[in-house]
């Protein structure tokens, strides 16, 4: 994964199939083999999941905002949090919860963020881990720089952000490839290509034969995994990682995912994506795969899966209670707004936070 | 007994169409359990059931516009606590909705937008996906200065009320009471004032689609009107009126071509079409409807009357195709077979002209030696003033009366 010739080759890897099995002729990194870790991953993309039907129904109830789904994108999410060390920096964009789940992000911080809580920003066991990002591939050159602030510290951590396939359109991006380049930055970057950006088709994207060739520009190692492929997004995501903090520079990887949901809960994604591309998909999904090589393996059975479910969503609901109770029972007060996005106020922002505080006490009269 | 209230679905959509009940009346049911398909203006989304009960009664059936925040169906909860689902009323404070929809709810159906003070809130969650288009630097401005935005003429950008028309309207005084006129409107589902003996009944289809044309012209539209009389006397008894005033706004276009346009504020642009089609408006129960007779200019008498009884067969058909509902380039209103002689008639953006003719009437008139009785038609012109001058509607309207005026 190291080779910067001039070759312009992307390589593709997936080591679990579709049917449960691994893939045949191919050299299976030994982390397939550690089914204690494959299991504690499997029970994250489970929990993940249940969270995510959740936040969904929420947000169709009136007691979220809009939520961005991340059905179908949890291998590829959890990979990502579980290659990374705690005191590496992670800069999502805004579906990736299996990652932020493994780091110590809460299950209600997500939901508060989601209603529209500041705290929800507040990560308490993931501090060193960036906020939601959604203006699109901002949050690449945010990794790039809390990359640099490694390198010039010496300190032997790992930036690692996700953009989409439409993100990856955006300048931001390629500037995030340049100055990974030029600076041989510890950063990963990982193109979370689930094939539609909103309702802008991959096909409609660009004309490249893959995202991943864009990483080759800045001569960095670019590769493609099925990201619907636990043991191949982990892999990759630890062999990068580890070249990274080693000093040999960064990696661009491209997740080969699919987005089985809407884009947001404020999208209808039947109007522009045809269904049987969508059941298609559905057969390539990440997670009954990688239960059936657990259960063929002898890892998990039915009653396991059962428990699990039981078990995850209770504490999926405790999160929610936890969520209904701070925004009923103890809400932000609204100069929150400002609290939590500077250190110190600048002071056009003083009169306005002064202004904010007595609005509500004068009960929007003045 | 707990009440659910259709949230916002998208991000500031001001209602939802039901398209089916995935359960029924009566029917036990499990928190998450898919219960409603409801379509908005974005999306077409199942609503599951935020409660584990059974559903006592639906507030709609398929096909029923529900208001965001609007009650949509009634739960009895099991183990449910009377006194805590009892909703935490507050005072309606003046400038606030009164009722249902200024209630803090049980099912913390708004949980999201109700962190801070469920009044404004909400107040401010209607006003934006209401009639009002405002920033909330604007809405507050507005309070401040006690200004209802029903009060502001909008100049902004796609009918934005800007700060400088809150000023102007805090300016030019009180009219009314704002805060009144607000608390009373009610929503659709409200109980009725102790003396209504109607009820309220939402709009649907064409009735509804002309509230919204007929406020966005009112939001966008300049008008101004100008009022006169053809006199027809030396038309035959049995002149064909509807041919002949379509004749007569060619004629108008012809010295006039600014009125026959399309004009687009928003970008500042005009299209003056070389071609006319009038939009002739019919009077339907459902609701106005204005049907468009295509390229009258190039069409003789006959011609122009077989379009005219076609329009008028599939009106009574209800049998309109929808292209035929759009795209006319000036409009033509004659309400004068029943009552009224002048109108002030409101132009639908983007044509910049309406012309409506009135009741004939028979009306001395003074000749050369004396007086005669005439026939006379009432006209009514109104054009949008930010795309056509006075002096161009004048000469349209001078040019139609002398055409009107001819024998044929």
């Amino acid at each position: 994964m190291t080779d910067r010739s001039n070759t312009f080759k992307v390589d593709y890897f997936q080591f679990l199939g579709v049917d449960g099995n691994l893939v045949q002729g191919v050299k299976v990194p030994a982390l397939a083999k550690d089914l204690d870790r494959l299991k504690t991953l499997y029970k994250l993309m489970v929990k993940t999941r249940l969270f995510d039907k959740k936040a969904v129904a929420l947000q169709r109830t009136g007691k979220l905002g809009t939520y961005a789904s991340s059905l179908g994108h949890e291998a590829a999410h959890v990979a990502i949090g579980a290659a990374m060390k705690k005191e590496d920096c992670f800069a999502p964009m805004y579906r990736e919860y299996g990652a932020q789940f493994y780091r110590g992000v809460e299950m209600s911080d997500v939901l508060l963020y989601w209603g529209g809580d500041e705290r929800g920003n507040d990560f308490k066991n993931a501090g060193h881990d960036f906020s939601w990002c959604v203006p699109i591939a901002t949050q690449c050159l945010h990794a790039a720089g809390a990359a640099l602030a490694f390198k010039l510290r010496k300190e032997a951590r790992v930036a690692v952000s996700v953009v989409g396939d439409g993100g990856s359109s955006k300048g931001d991006f390629l500037e995030a490839i340049n100055a990974a380049s030029a600076y041989q930055l510890p950063l990963v970057l990982i193109i979370m290509n689930n094939q539609w950006a909103i309702s802008v088709p991959r096909s409609s994207q660009n004309q490249a034969a893959t995202l991943a060739q864009k990483g080759i520009a800045g001569g960095l190692t670019s590769i493609q995994v099925d990201g619907n492929d636990l043991i191949a997004c982990l892999w990759a995501m630890e062999e990068a990682i580890e070249a990274a903090r080693a000093g040999k520079g960064s990696v661009v990887i491209e997740m080969m995912t699919y987005r089985l949901s809407d884009h947001t809960t404020a999208d209808d994604a039947t109007r522009y994506r045809p269904d049987d591309e969508v059941k298609a998909a559905w057969d390539r999904e990440p997670m009954i795969r990688l239960r059936r090589y657990l259960t063929q393996s002898g890892a998990w059975d039915d009653a396991q899966e059962e428990a699990w479910v039981a078990e995850a969503s209770a504490e999926v609901q405790a999160a929610v209670d936890h969520y209904i109770d701070q925004v009923e029972n103890n809400p932000q007060p609204v100069t929150a707004m400002f609290d939590y996005m500077f250190k110190e106020l600048p002071h056009d922002l003083v009169e306005q936070r002064a202004y904010a505080e007595r609005y509500p006490e004068d009960g929007g009269h003045h | 007994m707990k009440t659910f209230h259709l949230p916002d679905l998208g991000e500031g959509l001001p209602d939802a169409e039901i398209v089916e009940w995935l359960v029924k009346e009566g029917d036990e049911v499990t928190l998450d359990q898919p219960m409603i398909s409801m379509e908005t203006a974005k999306a077409i989304v199942e609503v599951p059931s935020p409660f584990t009960g059974r559903i006592v009664r639906f507030h709609g059936q398929a096909g029923d516009v529900i208001k965001t925040g609007a009650p949509l169906a009634e739960f009895e909860v099991a183990g449910e606590d009377n006194a805590s689902a009892k909703p935490k009323e507050k005072p309606s404070q003046p400038g606030t909705p009164s009722g249902e929809t200024s209630k803090k709810r049980d099912d913390s159906g708004t949980v999201v937008g109700n962190v801070e003070a469920g009044n404004e809130v909400l107040q401010e969650h209607l006003s934006s996906v209401g009639e009002f288009k405002m920033t909330p630097a604007v809405r507050a401005l507005a309070k401040k200065l006690k200004v209802d935005p029903a009060h502001c003429t909008p100049s902004g950008k796609g009918g934005v009320i800007t700060a400088a028309d809150v000023k102007k309207a805090a300016a030019d005084g009180p009219k009314a009471t704002p805060a009144t006129a607000k608390t009373s409107r009610p929503s659709a589902v409200q109980p009725s004032p102790t003396q209504a003996t109607g009820e309220w009944e939402p709009l649907r289809g064409t009735r509804r689609t002309m509230a919204r044309a007929m406020s966005e012209s009112h939001q966008q539209v300049v008008p101004t009107t100008l009022m006169d009389d053809a006199d027809i006397q030396a038309w035959a008894s049995d002149e064909d009126i509807t041919a002949r005033l379509i004749r007569a706004l060619w004629a108008g276009a012809q010295v006039e071509p600014g009125l026959n346009a399309w004009f687009d504020g928003d970008n500042g642009v005009r299209m003056v079409h070389k071609s006319m089609h009038v939009g002739v408006a019919v009077d339907t129960p459902e609701g106005l409807l204005v049907a468009a007779l295509r390229d009258v200019n190039q069409k003789d008498r006959s011609a122009l009357r077989q379009d005219i009884n076609r329009l008028r067969d599939n009106a009574t058909n209800r049998s309109i195709p929808a292209d035929e509902l759009k795209d006319y380039t000036i409009v033509l209103s004659n309400f004068g077979k029943f009552a009224g002689r002048y109108a002030t008639p409101v132009i639908t953006p983007p044509c910049v002209t309406i012309v409506a003719a009135g009741k004939l009437r028979h009306e001395v008139v003074p000749v050369l030696g004396g007086v005669e009785v005439h026939r006379m038609m009432p006209l009514s012109l109104t054009f949008d003033h930010r795309a056509c001058t006075g002096g161009e509607a004048a000469r349209f309207l001078q040019a139609m009366l002398k055409d009107l005026a001819l024998p044929h």
